[in-house]
């Protein structure tokens, strides 16, 4: 398992400008610090988002020194991608700046990767298909062989982006996803819309735009409910094949949509109907964190990963399938 | 799990589980027949559930008869229920294209796949899942099974899938590029005029790298 390490991890893909501090072996979470940019309207503007995490970033790392004790921090690990660009350079700059200043390795963490690394360690999960899920992302993932491979996606937008853009036309809050629950549980009617499935892949522009022309025409609980139920569905059912063929019994969603509570419910039942495990976690984990990307580092420096400060720009749209997995079960405690 | 049968039909044994169906022969009239019945999932809303087995229930019948018209060889429909989600068909008795590899006989059934998978595709129907062991040898006919993931496209890009996945099957095959031609060969031949587009699709795609699905296929199968 090889020495004990403590990471500082830096996550600014998108909404949350967050720094966590994680250590390995036994896994433990010393430090947890988030701060969530809210669009004055509409959805995330990505230099609106670097300028919260701009401001933040100084506070931020203020408060994780008063919690960690600085001579602790082996490693520093940062978002590197996929995600906005000018978000994910302030985070890229906090952590070059704490490496230098620590001569310390720096470790580039893609933040896919990070999701699904967080919920195998909370769970101890084997051998799962992970579904990730996210306002810009939506994947079946089965972490083999060294690798991560893509089983199915989304073809056009991620179910995330599906519910804030809805969310939007209905004149509901950014972030949509609570709203839209709580709604959703106001209603048993269910109103016909697309539900499209191609063998493990996905696609939701159809359901969008369908919804989007029933705003004010049926009642937004309803739409709220269809919208769940329906895309819900789709996901656990492109879920369940990937399962059936792997033969894998193992289930774990990752992203910030895993914090829907029916989502996870339905989960749970196609888990249950198959004798199959549905893992689940803490639901604050589920969402965009520095504790992910610290633990990431961990996983990827013993993996032999890390960058010079030169090398170390980031990478908007880096592949899943572009990264290493670490063996299962590897680092289960 | 198991399913609740057709009227008068005795399981004989379970075929295959999915994810989606159960695939089972059973005894009806005497005969041996095929049961797929696609199963109720609890994780959905009742009214969700029963719309999206009931459709599907009726596609695929509609792609296996479609087909037949066509003159490609599927299996006989007996009887459908889309309300309780079962296609009763004929048992195509037989081995698979699967087993076959790796017989002297293989490279020439490849070769009429191709011509039948060309019928197929220029009466606007793509299979969806292409692959060797949803091909039946049966008294020297070659029978498609398993329409699931079937539907009606003209898409090229539909078409070229459909292909791709049966080449990439045959990758692990120590002589998988005279396979692939001598399919394509059979495909030009009976495809009609969309034959050329498909095979410069099927070109592009295989240079693709987001087609991870398929490559996990060649893998495993």
């Amino acid at each position: 398992m090889g020495e004990r390490l403590t990471c500082i991890g830096v996550e600014s893909t998108a909404h949350t400008f967050g720094i966590g501090v994680v250590r390995h072996s036994p896994f433990e979470i010393l430090c947890d610090i988030r701060r969530v940019y809210r669009p004055s309207s509409g959805g995330i503007h990505p230099s609106e988002a670097a300028k919260h995490h701009l401001q933040n970033a100084s506070n931020a790392l203020k408060e994780t020194l008063s919690k960690i004790r600085v001579e602790d921090i082996d490693l520093v690990a940062f978002s590197r991608g996929p995600g906005l660009g000018p978000c994910l350079r302030v985070g890229a700059a906090l952590a070059r700046m704490i490496a230098i200043k620590l001569g310390k390795p720096l470790v580039g963490v893609n933040h896919a990767a990070a999701h699904v690394e967080i919920a195998r360690v909370l769970t101890r999960a084997a051998n799962p298909v992970v579904l990730y899920v996210s306002g810009g992302n939506t994947q079946v993932i089965h972490p083999s062989e060294g690798r991560y491979v893509v089983l199915g996606e989304t073809e056009d937008i991620a179910v995330g982006n599906l519910i804030d853009a809805f969310a939007r036309k209905a004149g509901l809050e950014f972030p949509g996803g609570p709203r839209v629950m709580e709604l959703a549980s106001k209603s048993s009617r269910l109103i016909r819309l697309p539900y499209s499935v191609k063998g493990m892949n996905v696609s939701f522009s159809g359901m969008l735009t369908m919804l989007e022309s029933l705003v004010g025409k049926e009642p937004i609980e309803d739409l709220c409910f269809s919208l769940q139920e329906t895309a819900f569905s789709m996901l656990i059912e492109v879920s369940e094949r990937a399962m059936a063929m792997l033969g894998v019994d193992e289930f774990i969603i990752a992203g910030g949509v895993g914090a829907n509570r029916r989502l996870r419910e339905m989960a749970g039942e196609m888990c249950r109907d198959r004798k199959a495990f549905f893992l689940d976690y803490p639901v604050e984990y589920y969402a965009d964190n520095g504790v992910m990307i610290a633990w990431e580092g961990i996983v990827q420096y013993r993996l032999g990963e890390s960058l010079r400060v030169e090398e170390s720009i980031v990478k908007p749209r880096w592949r899943l399938s572009d990264v290493k997995s670490p063996p299962s079960g590897l680092y289960s405690n | 799990m198991s399913s609740l049968l057709p009227q008068g039909c005795t399981r004989i044994k379970t075929l295959y589980q999915g994810a989606e169906a159960i695939v089972d022969l059973c005894e009806w009239l005497g005969r041996e027949v095929v049961v797929k019945t696609r199963i109720a999932k609890s994780y959905r809303v009742r009214e969700l559930d029963d719309l999206i087995r009931r459709s599907r229930t009726i596609r695929e019948a509609s792609l296996l008869s479609s087909a037949k018209k066509a003159g490609v060889e599927t299996p006989f429909i007996y009887h459908v229920n889309p309300v309780e989600g079962w296609i009763l068909m004929s048992y195509v008795k037989g081995e698979s294209l699967r087993s076959m590899q790796g017989s002297s006989m293989f490279p020439s059934l490849v070769n009429r796949l191709g011509s039948i998978v060309g019928k197929l595709h220029a009466a606007g129907i793509v299979h969806g899942d292409l692959t060797p062991a949803n091909v039946i040898i049966s008294g020297g006919r070659l029978v498609l099974i398993d329409f699931g993931l079937g539907e009606y496209s003209n898409e090229v890009e539909k078409k070229a899938e459909d292909i791709y996945m049966l080449v990439s099957s045959l990758a692990p095959l120590p002589d998988h590029e005279v396979l692939a031609k001598m399919f394509l060969e059979g495909y030009r031949s009976s495809a009609g005029e969309s034959a050329g587009r498909v095979e410069e699709r099927l070109r592009e795609i295989s240079v693709r790298g987001r087609y991870v699905e398929k490559e996990l296929r060649r893998r495993t199968g």
